[in-house]
């Protein structure tokens, strides 16, 4: 047989062959860390320049020090002889790769998968199925806002009129109109609660910071709450689809701290970097443990799909007595996901 | 008496008949005309004799704040007071910038929008108490804020502080219980709001501020 003779008298050049054209980026490691082999699509991931034969034996912590998620899983588990470790979709060099390691008799093996396109793709359907929601919720709340309310308005008016033109008004029917015209201001501002839920019309107006600096406000002013909120750049407008995940993420935690976290404050932080903007929630109440979270723990998911719509990452720290501290990162560079 | 010639701008024709219902038989206001864009406003400005502009902040296709900005501009006695839906901080704040002298809301009562009227056009400020308590809350916060310059948050400065004592991000990591990644996070957001390029900046910025004392 031909394949067992080639495997046979050239076992090294045909293992060489079949990892030199995987699809995956691979490299071997011995406990100490130092290459034992490697193919050119890791190197090609790890934007490896240095020639292909001088690498072996050298540490690859001197090659993935950009990846300090990497490094540290890689140091533990060789340390502990972890048998496998999975690192699902970092973000290095404007694209996103899976990790994935598993001890083997000399040390470990790790293999790189490129799924940029993958993640692009679940991006892109995210966005799509987030931004049709976002477009019905809007098309409701200009409804409401700018064709009920104005017309209680104009009801209220009209019954004035109505109160003015009558002469002479007996005590119980001037209580009457009173009575009605409450009634109007009630139902106005129901309206104006509910339109303003399905879209904060100040974010439309003024942008993301206004937006999450009014939400801020009302709750420092209406709870026993302390709420702080820091915007780098106040003035500054980004796509309307990351302005509205972002404050529907925001409202989304600040809403979780204010119910369940027995926070006394809660730090909101707006900051913008070169090319990506952040989000940040901070209380200082009492965390949770993921495992022992109920039903309510959709709320995280939301915020989660959301920021994935946005091509973003999203981590959330929390442990008991705590605090929950929740970081959004959102790249600015949209192309990408368009 | 001269009475006040008064322009309505609202994009909704409806709630301008209420207006003028409502204010027809008042003696001292006379509605000289009606608007509902601001291209319509400026035309309407050009051929008649205007005291006060009563403006919503919606107008068709435009903002009634960049109208009010303009006639303001234009024209010094040519009052300008708002009238809107919206009692949030940022329009209110946006529209006096723009030079409006009184703001109401459209809830408002009858008797409160000719007291309006009247002070407005007498040269006072004019605001419905939902629109004090948010501009007294505003002038609140900005003293508080301005004490300290830009605070930083708990977690801020406890990382702060580790970076000042040479912890690594994976140190700093372990140490809080948050990732590697949030940490580089906080580092970054740190660096853009104190104004600083480095590591170094930081922990120099850590010293000064008396951050390893304590």
């Amino acid at each position: 047989m031909k394949e067992g003779k080639f495997l046979k008298s050239e076992p090294k050049d045909f293992l060489l062959s079949v990892i030199g054209s995987s699809p995956y980026g691979i490299i071997a490691l011995d406990y100490q860390g130092k290459i034992i082999m490697v193919n050119s699509l890791a190197m090609q991931y790890l934007g490896i320049e240095d020639e292909i034969n001088s690498i072996a034996d050298r540490s690859v912590y001197g090659y993935i020090q950009f990846l300090p998620e990497l490094e540290s899983i890689l140091r533990s588990s060789l340390e502990k002889q972890q048998k496998s470790f999975d690192l699902e979709l970092i973000p290095y060099n404007d694209n996103f790769f899976s990790f994935r390691g598993r001890l083997t008799h000399h040390g470990m093996i790790i293999t790189i998968e490129d799924v940029t396109r993958l993640k692009e793709m679940e991006t892109a359907v995210l966005n799509s199925m987030i931004e049709g929601q976002e477009l019905e919720r809007r098309r409701l709340a200009k409804e409401m806002h700018d064709g009920v309310g104005p017309l209680l308005s104009t009801i209220k008016m009209n019954i004035q009129k109505i109160e003015s033109d009558i002469v002479e008004l007996s005590p119980p029917i001037k209580e009457d109109f009173s009575a009605a015209y409450s009634l109007i201001d009630t139902v106005a501002d129901e309206i104006r609660y509910i339109s303003h839920h399905l879209l904060p019309k100040v974010i439309e107006d003024f942008g993301l910071s206004a937006g999450l600096e009014s939400l801020c406000k009302r709750l420092d002013n209406t709870s026993k709450l302390e709420v702080y909120f820091y915007s780098s750049h106040p003035e500054e407008r980004f796509d309307q689809m990351i302005e509205l995940g972002l404050y529907r993420s925001g409202q989304e935690l600040i809403n979780n701290a204010v119910k369940h976290s027995d926070a006394k404050r809660i730090e909101v932080q707006l900051i913008k970097h070169a090319d990506s903007l952040v989000l940040s929630i901070e209380d200082d109440g009492k965390g949770f443990d993921w495992k022992m979270l109920p039903g309510s723990g959709i709320g995280l998911a939301n915020v989660e799909t959301r920021v994935a719509s946005l091509g973003g990452t999203c981590s959330i720290d929390t442990r008991i007595g705590q605090g929950v501290n929740v970081v959004m990162e959102i790249p600015l560079n949209s192309e990408k996901y368009e | 008496m001269n009475k006040i010639k008064l322009l309505i701008a609202d994009d909704h024709r409806i709630f301008r008949e209420g207006i003028q219902a409502l204010l027809v038989k008042e003696a001292g206001i006379e509605i000289v005309a009606e608007a509902s864009s601001a291209d319509e406003i400026y035309n309407i400005l050009e051929s008649k004799e205007i005291d006060l502009v009563l403006m919503d902040i919606d107008l068709d296709g435009s903002s009634g704040i960049e109208a009010t900005r303009k006639i303001t501009m234009a024209n010094n006695n040519i009052a300008v007071l708002a009238l809107s839906m919206h009692s949030d901080h940022s329009y209110i704040m946006k529209m006096l910038d723009a030079g409006a002298k009184g703001y109401i809301l459209k809830n408002t009562g009858k008797d409160e929008m000719i007291a309006a009227i009247k002070a407005v056009y007498n040269g006072a400020s004019y605001f419905s108490s939902d629109v004090s308590q948010k501009l007294i809350s505003q002038l609140v916060n900005k003293k508080r804020s301005n004490s300290s310059d830009i605070p930083l948050t708990r977690r801020e400065t406890e990382i702060l502080r580790l970076i000042a004592r040479e912890y690594s991000n994976s140190e700093i990591a372990d140490e809080l219980f948050i990732s590697i990644r949030t940490v580089d996070t906080h580092k970054r957001n740190l660096l853009e709001k104190l104004g600083l390029k480095n590591t170094a900046g930081l922990v120099k910025y850590a010293i000064q501020n008396g951050l390893l004392n304590d």
